[in-house]
């Protein structure tokens, strides 16, 4: 497929790069040089550098042979305007990342459609509605979604009051009510184990868990937490997620501050909330702290556009007694150190779209893909073909890889924990968690035709 | 200072009083009442008024060069100041002229308690009145109600170029006020529609209770304007009625809104009149105005029945805290905590945009407010918090605008208030004159109670209190910037 995508920052680049190796012919505009250049030495794309809004330069970068849009420009004007002579091209498809929340909020004067835009991705939107799911779940540190939001991941830090601790994976297994749920992935000391029958649940471990949406309360007890449990949070930076963020919490938990170090934007934010205690300081300030008693947060959240001041504004936070951080931090080469200094979430604006992007693209058997940051242990979600060769197979009878398991299979919009009885069937849904090593086997298993 | 735009712009003004004067005319000439001896019969006094008001007029506006465009806020001011004056100046000749005010400070006093809606008055004896006179004593609230600027702007749309200016000066609530159409004119229109409207309405419910035309119309007039004068010795008390006491009460109620919102409500847009928060406020605070009063008046006078209680406490609370000052009941006589009560509410008003005087609701409520957010500021010495109302945040300098102009009101009242008792008026009558003048409300206690008038006080206090009226209906600033050296700087 060919495909144009606009912009050639963070996200334009990672999409490039992934659709690129996918297969598919990309061509990139952007209107910076610098940024272009580099796409050019890494990337075997087309590149064009020009304004994307002049119909002459994506006439240049082959917008009548594409397919489809993408566009993840800067600005939203650009990307309004991209999509609106992408669909004058007739291009099929047009994607485009819209920051601005007056495009996604829920009372929207126009929806996307109505402005030639088939999906729009707001990564503002993405990771407050993150940040919701992690809070609904108290104690969870990553959440994804697979079949459409019916089978949950959620990754959970494993404290030592958890009645799950020292507890076998198969003495999980002979209790009725630990039948809706499995486990799938444990980090422990930073390594990553796909757990077997005779593996043991340790305080301090960080599992990953599929369950169906509908059972989600019952794993709460068992890692001794409660649903309500989130009193008070701290949100540092007064930018438009904070304070949609903000907005949307207010209704839930009695007590939310924001940190703001600019007066201007202090003043913005207090304009648009009601509940909400703004606190004009910076995030980095012990007295501020301890004027706003940081021993008693549950959450800090850090979610200025500085990664840099989020990251220790965060460790300073969890340093005075907040329980838990959350960090936002842009640039993707600091993920791999963010966990082991203690930053319980972190969230990537750019990766998250990119995945969002990536998931609304794919319609063939992978349906989505969920890469966990530690090791890159990748969960798949793949439609079983009717013609498929192991469409009646017993799971037990299949010759899988020892670092891959069958997570879950969603079967008429029920999941379904496998057992070593189950089958598969055509047309059911299968989420598969695999080490990277092991994909290519796993996806061979799965695509592989019968033979008569 | 551009004085001569200035009077050119109040020359047109006089213009259109003189217009206006022909609908007493018409009344004098319907009724046909006797002159009183020696003076003028009234339909003489009005044509004379007319021929001075109109020469004089046409002097100043063909004489005296146009600078409408040219106009400044200053300007603004001091044109909306002027007009006033000379406006209630001509509107006096017709009570000296026929002999019902034979002091001419007397008619300016009755001239400028109807234009400012006040409704206080030195007559003692109204029922035997000419009526045509009587016509023009609660035109002249009708037209104040809403506006002889604004009128003018409704009438000569040429004014709109520099009329924002005029428009802010005169407004209850000024700038506050929005603008509901692109053109100042068609939003002067609008208004004024509305309050011919509510008008109508009114006159019909009335006639339907009993009272004849006249007492219809005229009791109409100062309703809605929430004036207060009324063709009646007795007042509202006069017709006995609890339907047109209803009524009366529901007229007085809407004057005190904002009339953007009746425009609101006329076009169905009942969601955004719901949600405004100083009508909210301003009908919460009368609702409770009316409980307290009726359990106070239930409970300190044993021989009231509670329907009683609440009929007299309803009227006269709603009467007092809309500025309007009919009288149904002599709360002069209820217990002295009620009496204040009532001084009290004097204070509060209506909605910004309304014919009521007085504060505003909408400054109580940001003073309120105010004091709130320095409560929590104290709390919590870093936060930033905001003055809020209806959601939408209070800027700076209109929080420092309404405590300036309380604390403006205050000192007025104060410095008022100590004249009138070094006129040898007793403290109650001092008190209450001067609030009930500053905050155009009419009534006051004591001597210048329900039942009593300002006939008796001395000819200096009078002059007082039409200056508190004027004060009070320019809100003060407009009239202070007049002392101001600043403002007639070259």
């Amino acid at each position: 497929m060919n495909i144009l995508i606009i912009g050639a920052g963070i996200v334009g680049f990672n999409l490039a790069d992934e659709l690129s190796q996918e297969g598919h012919d990309i061509s990139i505009v952007d209107i910076d040089a610098e940024k272009v250049k580099q796409i050019s030495e890494k990337l075997d794309v087309l590149w064009v550098c020009g304004n994307a809004c002049l119909p002459s330069v994506l006439i240049q970068a082959g917008i009548r042979k594409a397919e489809m849009v993408i566009a993840v420009a800067e600005r939203d004007e650009v990307n309004l305007l991209v999509c609106m002579l992408a669909h004058k091209f007739k291009v099929k498809k047009r994607f485009a990342r819209l920051r601005h929340m007056e495009f996604t909020e829920e009372d929207q004067i126009f929806k996307p459609h109505e402005l030639f835009i088939d999906q729009a991705v707001n990564p503002g939107q993405i990771i407050i509605e993150f940040i919701l799911k992690i809070l609904e779940t108290p104690g969870a540190v990553n959440c994804a979604e697979f079949a459409d939001g019916k089978i949950l991941l959620r990754g959970f830090d494993v404290s030592e009051d958890a009645p799950l601790v020292g507890k076998k994976i198969a003495d999980l297994r002979a209790v009725a009510e630990f039948n809706s749920f499995i486990i799938v992935a444990i980090v422990r000391n930073s390594n990553l184990i796909i757990p077997t029958e005779r593996d043991v649940i340790q305080a301090g471990d960080k599992m990953y868990v599929l369950i169906d949406k509908e059972f989600l309360p019952l794993i709460l007890p068992m890692l001794n937490r409660k649903i309500n449990e989130v009193q008070k949070i701290i949100l540092f930076g007064a930018n438009t997620v904070s304070i949609h963020l903000a907005k949307c919490l207010e209704k839930k938990v009695p007590d939310i501050s924001i940190i703001e170090p600019s007066l201007e934007k202090a003043d913005h934010a207090v304009d648009q909330l009601s509940q909400t205690v703004v606190l004009h300081g910076d995030g980095t300030d012990p007295d501020l702290f301890n004027e706003i008693n940081i021993k008693d947060a549950d959450f800090f959240m850090a979610l200025t556009d500085d990664d840099e001041h989020n990251i220790l504004s965060a460790l300073l936070a969890k340093k005075h007694g907040a329980k838990r951080a959350v960090v936002i931090t842009n640039d993707p080469y600091y993920l791999p150190i963010l966990d082991s200094i203690g930053m319980n979430i972190t969230i990537n604006p750019r990766l998250f779209t990119v995945g969002a992007i990536l998931k609304n693209l794919r319609k063939g058997q992978i349906r989505s893909v969920f890469k966990l940051i530690e090791n890159e242990v990748e969960i798949l979600e793949i439609v079983i073909a009717p013609d498929s060769s192991i469409v009646g197979k017993k799971i037990f009878n299949m010759s899988f890889p020892q670092d891959a398991l069958i997570g879950a299979i969603l079967r008429h919009g029920e999941m379904i924990v496998p057992d070593k009885e189950s089958t598969i069937q055509s047309g059911d849904s299968v989420i598969v968690v695999a080490m990277p090593q092991s994909i290519e086997k796993i996806e061979k298993i799965f695509t592989k035709k019968k033979l008569f | 200072m551009n004085l001569k735009a200035v009077f050119n712009v109040v020359g047109i003004l006089l213009i259109l009083l003189a217009a206006i004067l022909l609908a007493p005319i018409g009344v004098s000439l319907y009724y046909q009442h006797a002159p009183l001896d020696g003076y003028f019969s009234e339909v003489e006094a009005f044509s004379l008024t007319l021929a001075v008001a109109l020469t004089t007029g046409l002097g100043l506006w063909k004489l005296l060069p146009s600078g409408v465009e040219t106009l400044r806020d200053r300007e603004g001011f001091v044109i909306v100041s002027f007009s006033w004056i000379s406006i209630s100046l001509f509107g006096a000749l017709p009570y000296y002229l026929s002999g019902v005010c034979p002091v001419f400070i007397d008619a300016y006093f009755e001239s400028m308690s109807g234009f400012t809606t006040t409704g206080a008055t030195i007559l003692r004896d109204i029922d035997p009145l000419p009526r045509g006179i009587l016509f023009w004593r609660n035109l002249t609230q009708w037209l104040g109600g809403m506006g002889i600027i604004m009128l003018s702007l409704a009438v000569f749309p040429a004014l709109g170029i520099g009329g924002f200016h005029l428009f802010k000066a005169e407004v209850p609530g000024g700038a506050a006020v929005e603008r509901m159409q692109p053109r100042l004119a068609e939003t002067a229109k609008i208004l004024w529609k509305v309050y011919l409207t509510l008008t109508c309405i009114e006159i019909l419910l009335l006639r339907f209770g009993g009272m004849n035309w006249f007492d219809a119309v005229c009791h109409t007039f100062s309703t809605v304007a929430t004036g207060g004068f009324s063709p009646h010795t007795a007042s509202v008390a006069a017709f006995n009625s609890i339907y047109i006491e209803s009524v009366i009460i529901l007229f007085m109620l809407l004057g005190g809104i904002n009339f953007a919102l009746h425009y609101q409500m006329i076009y169905g847009d009942f969601k955004r009149v719901y949600q405004n928060p100083e009508l909210r406020f301003y009908l919460s605070l009368i609702g409770l105005g009316v409980a307290f009063a009726a359990f106070g008046l239930w409970w300190a006078t044993p021989e009231a029945t509670f329907p009683s209680a609440l009929r007299r406490a309803s009227f006269q609370v709603v009467s007092i805290n809309t500025t309007t000052g009919f009288v149904t009941d002599d709360y002069d006589a209820w217990p002295g905590f009620l009496r204040l009560f009532m001084l009290g509410i004097m204070m509060v008003g209506g909605c910004v945009g309304s014919t009521s005087g007085s504060l505003k609701v909408i400054r109580i409520l940001v003073i309120f407010k105010v004091i709130i957010r320095e409560l929590q500021k104290l709390v919590q010495p870093r936060g930033v918090f905001h003055v809020k109302v209806g959601g939408k945040t209070v800027k700076q300098e209109h929080i420092l605008n309404v405590i300036g102009l309380t604390g403006l009101y205050m000192g007025v009242f104060f410095v008022c208030a100590l004249l009138l008792s070094l006129m040898g008026l007793d403290l109650t009558t001092a008190v209450s004159a001067s609030t009930a003048s500053l905050f155009n409300i009419g009534p006051g206690l004591g001597a210048v109670g329900a039942l009593g008038n300002y006939a008796d006080l001395p000819h200096l206090a009078k002059a007082v209190v039409i200056f508190c009226m004027f004060m009070g209906r320019l809100e003060i600033y407009g009239v202070m910037m007049l002392f101001l050296p600043l403002t007639w700087k070259k």
